[in-house]
């Protein structure tokens, strides 16, 4: 065995007291399996990775429990000789790899750092190891020389796995590693850590919430409830015939982006303060099946088979797999799903009508820029979209992060002023509206934030928070009251008396987007935009919220746009999907049809990057090339073309795209030869040093049989100066390809 | 790193155009008549207009702008009332004399402040940290001229350790400042004042870098310099102060900017010939070229310190830039 964990425990000394962060966990990987550790937020997972490096936090303290690497126990070595073995051995991709990186300082040198601190090596081979790292991880060369805030959150990560990888270490652990990154880059990481087990036969340790990733990528998996490994196995098995319910709760609330689902499932309740943890078994607060025992005696860890499962009732487990399924089960309430299913779609109305909206953002250009009246640069957030929203239509708006989902959503509200084009709410252009009658828009329209733990002011009391929309209209108090008890208890904050004094800071996530969710819907509005709304939750609390946005356009009829990067959660509770692309809807549609065979290319990138929570299923991978482009300088006839894995000639492929090409094939030699190089548009201008002419056939050689030659409008050549002339192709506008269901794209 | 530099001096050349403007709008069209504060005796109109003349503001008001610069541009300030000399000297020898007690005391009390600020969050939650970070809280709160009199009072008046004012002992003879200033009557002097100011500003620098430290030291990137096998020392210098050290120097550059107006209580209590008091004693006998310089100049070096302080900036912190 690689590493044995042995009944691990640790704590951490807070004010109040001690809490047991991990109790008596244990498990074990051989060489070149990946485990994964998997569980709700506030469950140990991370507490675990650092222990095994040692990097827990000052309060932190291991109890008791052996971690054995290589037959070594870690927790006895002195710092001196764990250094020898972190990193070198064990390296980490710690969560939150966004800001793992040390801002003041190169990603190439503190790869090279890693390095160096380990190895006797010359500093010129480490360099080229560097190199040979970030071309194993994608990275381009002359990234090495950026700072980290020059990067996006892929990139970024992508230095740290590049940084994990530096020694060729026997273990890494992996936290949360791809955590707040969008699909289609999750995808490409995770493809990556199976290269790396392939090829290098390393072992990895997967920590995440996303049961579906560990479906996919796991050979083993434990699963970890309040402190605790409750279930721990081979994934096949544990996927296939669960034991503990906590198991089977958790698989539920994980939507399967192949299935119709016509329940939306969660686990009611919060995992156990393990400030205080239960005397029994710590899901018996939560557990649909529990007995008296479960309460009194924590259930040792049994072995069944391959399996290991600490649960009392582990015998019933035939039955509680049937019941598991069902909602009332789980004491959840009839659901909403069904009203969202079939809806006349002739009686209904347009509430909101976005025509060709655009939104840029000028970029700042200085003191000097300004009295040299340079042009302003600009950002283009949302570059002409149009949309129609119905009525009690619950409209999914999906898109890599940077696609300006969020900006469209705002727009949509006047939260932020348009650039161009305009929005018609209930047939009224609601530019007007806010000029003349700003409450009466703001009444009937709300919006819902991301992040539940800023959306909220600290100060206020939940009380306040809710009853805030209320005291702007001037409702009576007496009335107010009732009516945010009313709100509080529609949203499941129940009783709601218990609420009404609490400040948010004493509240969870999931109740703190409980009570964003009545402070939008106290006025009932006939229009709300939800942006991200679960995106920062845990998976067992998800799906009680979008069932919430479900009730309240059955109770309510208000049509709700879901802004989300999660398409398996759109397919849950949308009608409709758009897709969005740098500022451009691509492709729109009923959701089932998108889903199920997407038309365009982007589309089919987004969707066959969502995992699925099988792990016999095995999904084919359709990489989209290389990451978003700058939303400054877009790249012309259809925007997606540089991306795309099936474009062709007809598809707008401009000076930059012949640019780069030719960079690539001719590498550094290039810039010896040439003066000055202008790219704009369709047009590229290459000014030789000397001898144009073969120049130019060292560069029609390299384009001979590539798409280039095909989209090559024409080639001249006077004095020195090379210009090649590209056809000029249009952007593709959207297209009915069947009724309500329109993309942009030449070839659909 | 050349094109910011060039690009941030062009910003400064601008923004001395712009004070010299102002200032001379200030006082032109501030105060109607000049001649009012020249001569407070009534004059005859026909004096009046050869005094006028003679200061040129017979001519127009672009004109009189353009003589205004090319004068300051220079070094001609015209004539204190006060003093009845040309401003110009005045002004640089009473800065140098603030600048030689305030610089010294500004860099002794960062220089310390930043690496024990850090070994206090380094030794968090010890004895020592406890004690010296109450003691520091003390010391910043107590007003420094009432510190300053305390002091004297022991060193000067009741040990008799050093003298209770001034820059040398009265009178003497130096050619140059360079003379004036080195020399063991000086230092003399200098010790009191300069221990005060720099215990002084000692506090800021500790307590901000104890707690920027200690936040950096949470982040992630400490977490993973750990796990990378870095030893406690490389992370401590490399990585944390490293990060830490960036508002300190913010801190620095607006705690210089403030040199001369902050340096007036310690002038007056020690009776330094600084630019501080220089400022106070102008304002008081209405000496308006005076006043007019000190201003010039301190904008002038408040204005360099930050380009200096800027470009330090932009060096330590990648994560600026002046685009």
């Amino acid at each position: 065995m690689l590493l044995e964990v042995q009944d691990l425990s640790v704590e951490y000394i807070v004010r109040e007291g001690v809490v047991k962060a991990v109790d008596g966990a244990s498990f074990e990987i051989d060489r070149g399996e990946i485990l994964g550790i998997v569980g709700e937020s506030g469950c140990g997972k991370s507490t675990v990775a650092k222990t095994i490096v040692r990097v827990l936090p000052e309060n932190g303290r291991v109890i008791k429990g052996r971690v054995l690497f290589n037959g070594v126990d870690l927790m006895k070595l002195s710092e001196l000789e764990l250094n020898k073995i972190r990193w070198r051995k064990i390296s980490m991709i710690p969560q939150n790899a966004m800001n793992a990186l040390d801002p003041v300082y190169r990603v190439g040198d503190q790869v090279l750092e890693a390095i160096l601190s380990h190895e006797k090596m010359s500093v010129i081979d480490a360099r080229k190891r560097v190199v040979e790292l970030f071309e194993l991880v994608g990275l381009e060369r002359k990234r090495l020389e950026s700072f980290p805030h020059q990067l996006s959150g892929g990139q970024r990560q992508r230095v740290v796995i590049a940084m994990a990888l530096a020694l060729n270490p026997e273990l890494i652990i992996a936290d949360e590693p791809t955590t707040g990154l969008d699909v289609v880059t999750q995808d490409s990481i995770l493809h990556q850590i199976e290269i790396l087990r392939n090829e290098f036969s390393m072992s990895v340790i997967l920590i995440t919430h996303d049961v579906a990733l560990v479906a996919e990528a796991c050979d083993k998996v434990a699963v970890m409830y309040g402190g605790k490994i409750v279930e721990y196995g081979p994934t096949h098995r544990i996927f296939k015939e669960p034991y503990h319910p906590y198991t089977l709760g958790l698989k539920n609330a994980f939507p399967d982006i192949r299935e119709k689902r016509l329940k939306l499932m969660f686990i009611p309740g919060s995992p156990p303060n393990l400030l205080n943890p239960p005397l029994g078994c710590p899901f018996a607060e939560r557990c649909p099946f529990v007995i008296e025992l479960c309460k009194l005696e924590e259930p040792p860890l049994r072995e069944i088979g391959d399996m290991k499962v600490k649960c009392h009732r582990w015998y019933m487990a035939d039955e509680f797999r049937v019941k598991a399924k069902e909602e009332l089960t789980w004491g959840i309430r009839k659901l909403y799903t069904e009203a969202t299913m079939v809806r006349e779609k002739s009686s209904r109305k347009p509430v909101l009508e976005v025509k060709n909206v655009k939104k840029f953002f000028p970029i700042k250009r200085g003191l000097l820029g300004a009295l040299l009246w340079k042009p302003y640069k600009y950002i283009r957030a949302v570059d002409g979209v149009s949309l129609e929203l119905m009525d009690g239509e619950i409209l999914g708006l999906a898109g890599e992060s940077g696609a300006g989902k969020t900006t469209l959503g705002e727009l949509c509200l006047l939260l932020q002023p348009l650039s161009e084009g305009a929005i018609f709410f209930n047939g009224k252009d609601i530019f007007e509206m806010m000029r003349h009658d700003m409450k009466g828009f703001r009444e009937k329209s709300h919006m819902v934030f991301q992040n539940p733990y800023e959306a909220l002011n600290p100060r206020f009391k939940v009380f306040d928070i809710v009853s805030e929309p209320l005291k702007i209209f001037k409702v009576r108090e007496e009335e107010t009251i009732n009516r945010v008890k009313e709100a509080l208890r529609w949203v499941g904050l129940t009783p709601p008396e218990n609420y009404l004094s609490r400040y948010p800071h004493q509240l969870s996530g999931g109740e703190r987007q409980r009570v964003a969710v009545a402070r939008s819907l106290i006025l009932k509005p006939r229009l709300l935009i939800a942006d991200e709304p679960v995106s920062m939750l845990d998976v067992s609390v998800r799906a009680g919220i979008l069932e919430l946005l479900m009730k309240a356009r059955a109770e309510f009829g208000t049509a709700i746009i879901y802004i989300s990067h999660d398409i398996s959660t759109i397919k849950d509770i949308c009608d409709r999907v758009a897709i969005m692309y740098l500022g451009r809807i691509v492709e729109v549609g009923p959701t089932d049809k998108v889903v199920r065979s997407p038309k365009h290319p982007y589309t089919r990138v987004l969707i066959s990057a969502i995992p699925v929570p099988d792990p016999e299923f095995k999904r084919r991978r359709v990489i989209g090339v290389g990451e978003i482009p700058d939303p400054i300088d877009l790249p012309c006839g259809c925007r997606f073309h540089p991306r795309c894995p099936s474009a062709s000639r007809l598809c707008g492929w401009d000076s930059r795209d012949l640019l780069n090409f030719i960079m690539r094939k001719c590498g550094d030699e290039l810039l010896k030869k040439v003066k000055r190089i202008r790219a704009g548009g369709y047009s590229l201008k290459i000014v030789a040093k000397e001898n144009a002419k073969s120049l130019l056939r060292e560069f029609l050689d390299i384009i001979s049989g590539t798409i280039f030659e095909d989209v090559l409008a024409n080639v001249s050549i006077v004095d020195n100066i090379i210009q090649f002339t590209l056809f000029d192709v249009k952007e593709p506008e959207l297209k009915e390809v069947e009724e309500g269901w329109y993309v942009a794209c030449h070839y659909a | 790193m050349k094109k910011f530099i060039v690009r941030r001096l062009i910003h400064m050349i601008i923004t001395f155009f712009t004070i010299l403007t102002m200032l001379f709008l200030l006082f032109r069209l501030g105060l109607p008549d000049p001649m009012i504060i020249y001569i407070r005796e009534g004059l005859g109109p026909e004096e009046r207009a050869i005094l006028m003349r003679r200061f040129g503001l017979d001519k127009p008001l672009h004109e009189q702008y353009f003589l205004y610069v090319v004068n300051f541009l220079t070094g001609e300030m015209g004539i204190s009332f006060y003093y009845k000399s040309s401003v110009f000297p005045i002004v640089i020898e009473k800065f140098l004399n603030t600048l030689i007690l305030m610089l010294p005391a500004l860099v002794t009390a960062y220089t310390l402040g930043g690496p024990i600020g850090a070994f206090l969050a380094w030794r968090r939650g010890r004895k020592f940290e406890k004690v010296t970070t109450i003691l520091a809280v003390i010391n910043y709160s107590a007003p420094l001229f009432w510190i300053s009199l305390i002091a004297i009072f022991i060193f000067a008046i009741w040990l008799r350790w050093v003298p209770a004012g001034g820059m040398r002992t009265m009178p003497y003879e130096a050619a140059n400042f360079f003379e004036k200033v080195m020399n063991l009557d000086f230092v003399h002097h200098f010790i009191l004042p300069f221990s005060v100011l720099s215990l002084s500003y000692l506090a800021i620098p500790m307590l901000l870098m104890r707690n920027t430290m200690l936040e950096v030291l949470g982040s992630d990137f400490i977490e993973l310099a750990r796990a990378k096998g870095l030893n406690e020392r490389v992370i401590l210098y490399r990585h944390a102060a490293r990060n830490a050290m960036l508002p300190l120097i913010t801190q620095f550059a607006i705690s210089t900017g403030l040199i001369v107006g902050g340096a007036v209580a310690v002038e007056v209590v020690f009776s330094w010939p600084g630019l501080g008091r220089e400022i106070s004693t102008a304002l008081k006998y209405l000496d308006y070229p005076l006043i007019q310089g000190t201003f010039m100049f301190m904008a002038l070096m408040i204005m360099i310190l930050n380009f200096i302080v800027d470009v330090l900036y932009s060096y330590l912190d990648p994560r600026i830039s002046y685009e």
